[in-house]
């Protein structure tokens, strides 16, 4: 049983300011993500939870109990590195063992001859060597225990590194980036092999990377950091479906999401300029002012609907390239009149693909459109009842 | 374009190193006319030498206190200034001061810190209540004095070079050290510093084991090998024979013994902490 609690964490370098005020609960066995882009402040979270940084206001607590005045290897963390931090002069072996022979043994006892000397200390050393077998196993690296790092493939480095993290059953697994070094195949794999032992094990988890794909794949739940502060914390769905904001619909979601300029009218009314029908309605109450003003309307997309350039009430634009990935194909279109340097992504099906670099198209209202204020705040819209779209694609990861 | 560097080469390097073994087989003096092979004779003569011997001997001391010395306390000195959080590019400077400052006109000055005399070291003894030193006037100590100098001449230069090497060790092994538990003195740096410096402490120990054989210049200008030959070096030795008493035949004889002694001596090195380190 292992929770963390983070409360108020604060830290500045010099004059520049890292983190806001963050607040962040983790429950009990939870597989929880911090993404973010680079810079966001998410690492420097991630280290002080550790101890390695020292935050200057707020509190980390580790089942309930404040950890700040502790020293990392005091906290009962483990941490996986984007390098890996593997000891290169010690074998696959001794840098998995290193974890436990300094908690279990003293200065004395890791004496070189003391092994020889005494048989208790014998017998800690046996039985720290059973945990690094048992460990390098459950990352099958079991044939690998006396090959120096330098030895092995980026992959194979990492799991050391996983292994040694997992060595001493720490409460709190911390991984910063663990996978940035691998190449596309292995980081997918790696990707399922690191949710597996999490589930396995069941220990509580905070995992920081920039990739979103990561997060929405790995994670139970998600935090979104920008410039120092958490700006939504949920699962994958909640933070695709229902952003806090403009930057956070953003940056979930490949292809990143369509914007379009928009107009709401002092009744609530979403107008895209060039559309007839009107989008959307915002929910009363939320976004209506006694002027008429500019929103943005945001569109996945897979929402996007494409259709023949004379349907009436369509907007229109030009196809600039097609991106074939196999089960399906994205569509880049610059719209008529918003100008060639505005473009928008449709996914449609490749079996329906019939569309060229070039050809004209038209694209319609689609039902479901996220809007967001001048301020990037999203506005809550009501739903529109469906009609023409059949079989909406699911979102596509 | 290797061309005029292997000329070169030959031409300053490899040329003079044949005459100089060739020399060696030779009874020339300097400025004689006509000069005639001698086999080993210069050899034979040089291995029963009293004052060679006592010249080898003495380089061997001075190298064997001066090299762990200067290396240990220039590896400690590292690691202090490194840890420093102010005042590091002082004393970087400070510490390497001994290094870029000429030996010969730095000798002028440990020349009067020590006089047995007028010397402010020896006031320091006396005030302190112990015995005055002759320090490099008296036989005993003039070479202890001499590698004194020899150490305070190379731990900067070797702080400088070990400071290079901590500056390429990644800072993420000593996080990760922080959680494993491997987070303070001595465990961190046998665990991590030490290890880490390896490479580095190959070539420090070898270049100041080199540099100890080749001491010459703080005995030519502070003792000229004396009193009565105890601060006597192989170096020494062969510029007094070669150009004080002009025996250039024996003199290269000398020299060629000198340059297998450091062949000899960075193979072996070489050889043996190869094996004990961790490269890359």
């Amino acid at each position: 049983m292992t929770t963390l609690t983070l409360s108020a964490i604060e830290k500045s370098f010099g004059t520049r300011r890292v983190l806001n005020p963050v607040d962040l609960a983790c429950a009990d066995g939870e597989f929880l993500v911090i993404v973010g882009p680079s810079g966001c402040g998410k690492s420097t979270l991630l280290r002080i939870i550790a101890g390695l940084t020292q935050q200057d206001s707020g509190s980390v607590r580790i089942d309930g109990a404040p950890v700040d005045d502790l020293a990392p290897k005091e906290r009962d963390i483990a941490m996986v590195f984007q390098s890996y931090a593997l000891y290169p002069h010690m074998t696959v072996s001794q840098n998995l063992a290193l974890p436990l022979v300094m908690r279990d043994l003293n200065w004395v006892e890791r004496l070189p001859f003391a092994a020889k000397l005494s048989g208790r200390v014998r017998a800690k050393r046996r039985a720290a060597l059973e945990v690094v077998r048992g460990a390098a196993e459950t990352v099958a690296l079991s044939e690998y225990l006396d090959a120096k790092p330098k030895e092995l493939s980026g992959g194979q480095r990492q799991r050391v590194a996983l292994a040694r993290a997992l060595v001493r059953r720490p409460r709190l697994f911390l991984l910063d980036e663990p996978l940035s070094n691998l190449d596309a195949a292995l980081r997918s794999l790696t990707r399922t092999e690191i949710v597996d032992l999490q589930r396995r094990l069941g220990v509580t988890t905070v995992y920081v990377t920039h990739d979103q794909v990561e997060a929405m794949t790995m994670a139970d739940r998600i935090a979104v950091m920008m410039d120092g502060d958490i700006v939504q914390l949920g699962t994958p769905r909640e933070l695709h479906d229902e952003p806090a904001d403009r930057r956070v619909a953003r940056f979930i979601g490949t292809p990143a999401i369509n914007l379009l300029p928009a107009t709401l009218s002092t009744a609530g009314t979403v107008r895209i300029p060039g559309l007839a029908a009107p989008v959307a309605e915002v929910l009363p109450g939320t976004g209506e002012t006694a002027s008429e003003r500019t929103v943005e309307v945001g569109v996945r997309a897979e929402h996007v609907r494409l259709a023949d350039p004379a349907t009436a009430g369509a907007l229109r634009g030009k196809i600039r390239t097609v991106e074939y990935l196999g089960s399906d194909a994205l569509i880049h279109l610059s719209v008529e009149h918003l100008g060639a340097a505005h473009a928008i992504v449709a996914r449609v099906s490749a079996d329906d693909l019939a569309h060229r670099a070039g050809d004209h198209v038209g694209f319609l209202a689609p039902e479901r459109v996220h809007v967001f204020a001048a301020d990037g705040r999203r506005l809550p819209v009501r739903p529109r009842p469906a009609h023409a779209d059949p079989e909406p694609q699911a979102a596509a990861l | 374009m290797t061309l005029p560097f292997v000329a070169g080469m030959v031409l300053f390097l490899v040329l003079p190193c044949i005459a100089v073994l060739g020399m060696a087989f030779t009874d020339w003096s300097l400025g004689a006319r006509e000069f005639g092979f001698v086999g080993f004779q210069n050899f034979e003569v040089l291995f029963g030498d009293r004052t060679f011997r006592q010249s080898l001997g003495n380089t061997l001391i001075f190298a064997a206190i001066v090299t762990p010395v200067s290396v240990a306390i220039g590896l400690w000195l590292a690691v202090l200034v490194e840890a420093s959080v102010r005042g590091r590019a002082f004393f970087r400077s400070a510490l390497f001061l001994p290094v870029v400052s000429t030996t010969v006109a730095m000798a002028i000055v440990w020349e009067f810190l020590l006089h047995p005399t007028l010397g402010p070291v020896n006031t320091l003894f006396a005030a302190l209540g112990l015995p005055r030193q002759g320090f490099l006037a008296d036989a005993d100590t003039v070479l202890v004095t001499l590698a004194m100098i020899g150490i305070w001449e190379n731990a900067g230069y070797v702080m400088v070079l070990t400071l290079a090497g901590l500056k390429s060790i990644p800072s993420d092994l000593y996080d990760a050290g922080a959680i494993d538990g491997v987070d303070e003195g001595w465990s961190r740096f046998w665990a991590i510093t030490f290890p880490m410096l390896g490479p580095t402490m190959v070539f420090v120990v070898i270049v100041s084991l080199l540099r100890s054989l080749r001491t010459f210049d703080t005995v030519a200008a502070l003792t000229q090998g004396g009193p009565r030959g105890s601060s006597e070096v192989l170096l020494w030795t062969i510029y007094e024979e070669g150009f004080m008493f002009f025996r250039v035949g024996y003199a290269a004889a000398l020299t060629v013994v000198f340059v297998v002694l450091l062949l000899v001596i960075t193979f072996v090195k070489f050889r043996v902490l190869d094996r004990a380190v961790h490269y890359g």
